[in-house]
């Protein structure tokens, strides 16, 4: 248990050192002044914090009262409870799938080839990635259980509440979440465990069907309830059983029992993970979880276009037969093989961020004040900059192969940016009318300059990129991302005849801002070729 | 047979280091230059500067008459590199891979027939719809050698081409080699292959620090 303990304990302090490096305190330094930067930083954390889970308090409090004025805490009991829901079912469904315990490269060559006690290993090894996944649920808690106290003040009038109840009701809802979510960790490791194990992994069926009828049980007398049906006895006992003990962390029920009683189940959860770790094998563990690893490694140090090839590489699999093949040549080739790899790197991200531009497209109808459209247009920029120029970055990052194509730089630049903007274009289209439609309002000056904003923002975005490019790199298949000052600039620079439009209202300020949107899209377009010109 | 590849006082500095020495070299049409020398001895350097993969710090290139500063484009019609290691689209398939580079270089005339000549000489076509990242080192450099024969060109620059091959497949390069200076293509290669140097050099050069030297 020793070695076990001293060989994690100095993973979890590496851990501990890489998040504390983010805001540059080193823990290898003793010196005076960095124990008071310690001190700072603990200070500075604790209050921004506060402020933060305050402010989001505030807005759920707005929200719940909003949302459900009659049955707040019900809503804010509903809200914990799905969320613990879904990432207990989502650590189920991995739990079928890898091992719950992770091993680096290093500790399938040292740690995996030890004659270590697998219990203990497994106990030493289940608590940071714990203590990890419990910090959300902790801010969740606490701001709804903020939210609560503001409510509750509200209700009663109190204009100036004391700030330690207010701490005290979030700290509440935190501390009875803490058993619930270590008995789900644990009876999902367990899970695993059983998974792993061929003689035991029958048993692993029984946690996924047991937690399916009691999520099922819930909804039904959810349903039942919500259409004032009369619940059983024994079905109501079930599908309360959870909301009451989320319920004492927001002041209803007998603390003090809960958390017994919570805490005892965690602990027996605990002991079901340990024993279920007897025949646990590292070495597969080490297996299964080697593709995680080497992504987390990958993602911390910002490689994070080589996680999505890596994930595309296993998604696609070995192979895939070729059905459409025009026969379009010169710069239409990078159009058709835009085509092709957007269909086939469809993920969750790019739905997403398809998503934000229809959202975009709907909010310019309602959003009329100029601050708010900036903030809108900004939001749109990150997203759209990235979005443009995806492609644009993979053919860099290819460089013998672009470098050979007898195609000229501004026919690369335009074709490799048409397909992508050709679809920003159609779904911030799709969002306008649909906003147009439901505002009854006509966004002409919005769809007039949309064309021109699209392309501006690929064009500035293209050329930060090429300006922090470098040959030496793109040969290795690294290419930049958009910069901080790009996605400003991008913004600004789709911001223009916005700018235009809203201030010179009419068919006139709607020409104008198209006109200048073009203007600006070519001299962008422009810029980002004779950025290309100069990468060294 | 003409002037193919003529380089001029071509050279490369990284800051004060000097990679590439002013270099010289012409290469005559139908004739194969074989270039060795230690790792790192700038062998890549000078074939990148060449195919304009690296921008040189000074000198010129070019290719049947065409300077690479002024006619880049009709360079690239006429030059076809073949780097050690290349980099695969990961959703392209290795069909798509040729039909790419046939597409965007306007040769898709004869392509199936073409593509599928090629894949079959480098052992490729029961696996042209597999994904490239799944091939091994050695397929990965058939298939980056199928990309350059697929259009056609005058000059052909490999960069270490046998470092990954087994032996039928260098025997195939060999004869595919002959082929080419046979129908006038200049070939310029890095090398450590005492096979490929006996039989094709018909002018050898040793690279040592960044400097071209005739031996």
């Amino acid at each position: 248990m020793r070695a076990i303990h001293w060989i994690r304990s100095r993973q979890e302090s590496e851990e501990i050192s890489y998040w504390l490096s983010i805001v540059s305190y080193n823990p290898k330094d003793r010196s005076f002044s960095n124990r008071i930067y310690l001190l700072y930083l603990v200070i500075f954390f604790s209050l921004w914090w506060f402020m933060v889970l305050v402010w989001f308090a505030d807005t759920g409090a707005m929200l719940l009262a909003l949302l459900f004025p009659a049955a707040v805490g019900n809503a804010a009991v509903g809200l914990e409870l799905g969320v613990l829901l879904i990432w207990f079912l989502t650590l189920i469904g991995l739990s079928l799938k890898r091992s719950p315990v992770a091993f680096t490269e290093e500790d399938a060559t040292l740690v995996c080839q030890m004659p270590l006690n697998p219990r203990a290993l497994v106990f030493r090894w289940s608590v940071m990635p714990w203590v990890k996944s419990l910090i959300p649920f902790l801010m969740l808690a606490i701001a709804l259980g903020f939210s609560m106290a503001e409510v509750s003040f509200r209700a009663e009038g109190v204009m100036d509440p004391n700030i330690f109840s207010y701490i005290i009701k979030g700290l509440r809802a935190a501390l009875v979440l803490i058993p619930v979510h270590l008995t789900a960790f644990a009876l999902n490791w367990a899970n695993g465990l059983w998974f792993m194990s061929r003689q035991r992994r029958g048993l692993a069926w029984v946690l996924p069907i047991l937690s399916i009828m009691i999520i099922g049980t819930l909804l039904l007398s959810g349903v039942l309830v919500s259409f004032g049906a009369p619940l059983s006895a024994a079905l109501g006992k079930v599908s309360s059983l959870l909301p009451n003990v989320l319920w004492a962390g927001f002041g209803v029920g007998n603390l003090g029992d809960i958390l017994l009683t919570g805490s005892l189940v965690g602990l027996i959860a605990v002991a079901v993970m340990v024993f279920s770790a007897s025949r646990f094998s590292a070495s597969q563990a080490a297996q299964e979880t080697k593709e995680q690893m080497v992504n987390r490694t990958l993602r911390r140090y910002g490689f994070s276009d080589q996680v999505r090839e890596r994930k595309n590489q296993k998604r696609l699999g070995i192979a895939q037969r070729t059905r459409w093949l025009p026969n379009w040549t010169g710069p239409a080739a990078l159009i058709w093989k835009d085509i092709l790899q957007t269909r086939r790197a469809v993920d969750a991200s790019t739905l997403y961020t398809l998503f934000t531009f229809l959202g975009v497209g709907l909010g310019l109808a309602f959003i009329q004040g100029f601050g708010g459209r900036v903030l809108l247009i900004l939001t749109w920029a990150l997203q759209a900059g990235k979005f443009l120029t995806r492609r644009l970055r993979e053919d860099l990052a290819h460089w013998p192969t672009l470098r050979q194509l007898s195609i000229r730089p501004e026919e690369w630049i335009q074709a490799d940016l048409a397909f992508s903007a050709g679809l920003v274009l159609l779904v911030s289209l799709v969002g306008m009318v649909g906003g147009a439609v439901l505002s009854a309002q006509s966004p002409l000056g919005e769809i007039l300059s949309l064309p021109g904003m699209i392309l501006s923002i690929a064009g500035i975005s293209a050329m930060t990129i090429f300006k922090h490019s470098r040959i030496d790199l793109l040969m290795t298949g690294q290419a930049p991302g958009i910069t901080e000052f790009g996605v400003l600039l991008a913004a600004v620079c789709a911001g223009l005849p916005m700018m235009v439009y809203s201030f010179l209202p009419g068919l006139v300020g709607d020409l104008l801002g198209f006109i200048i949107s073009l203007v600006v899209a070519s001299m962008t377009i422009n810029a980002s070729i004779r950025a290309y010109r100069t990468i060294e | 047979m003409a002037e193919r590849l003529i380089v001029t006082e071509l050279s490369k500095r990284y800051g004060n280091f000097v990679a590439l020495e002013p270099t010289n070299l012409t290469l005559m049409g139908g004739e194969t230059v074989i270039l060795s020398g230690q790792n790192g001895s700038g062998k890549t350097t000078l074939l990148s500067c060449i195919a304009n993969l690296v921008r040189p710090s000074e000198g010129t290139v070019s290719v049947d008459g065409f300077e690479m500063a002024v006619s880049e484009i009709e360079i690239r019609k006429r030059l076809a590199f073949v780097p050690d290691v290349q980099r695969y689209y990961v959703t392209m398939t290795v069909w798509e891979h040729l039909r790419f580079v046939a597409m965007a270089n306007n040769v898709l005339e004869g392509f199936d027939q073409r593509a599928e000549a090629l894949l079959r000489e480098f052992g490729l076509w029961k696996t042209r719809d597999h994904f490239p990242h799944n091939y091994s080192r050695g397929m990965k450099l058939k298939l980056s050698l199928a990309l350059a024969f697929i259009r056609p060109f005058t000059v052909l620059l490999l960069d270490e081409p046998t470092s990954a091959l087994d032996e039928e497949s260098v025997e195939i390069l060999l004869e595919k080699i002959n082929t080419l200076r046979q129908q006038g293509a200049s070939i310029l290669l890095s090398s450590h292959n005492p096979l490929i140097k006996q039989q094709f050099g018909d002018r050898q050069f040793l690279v040592e620090d960044g400097a071209l030297r005739e031996i």
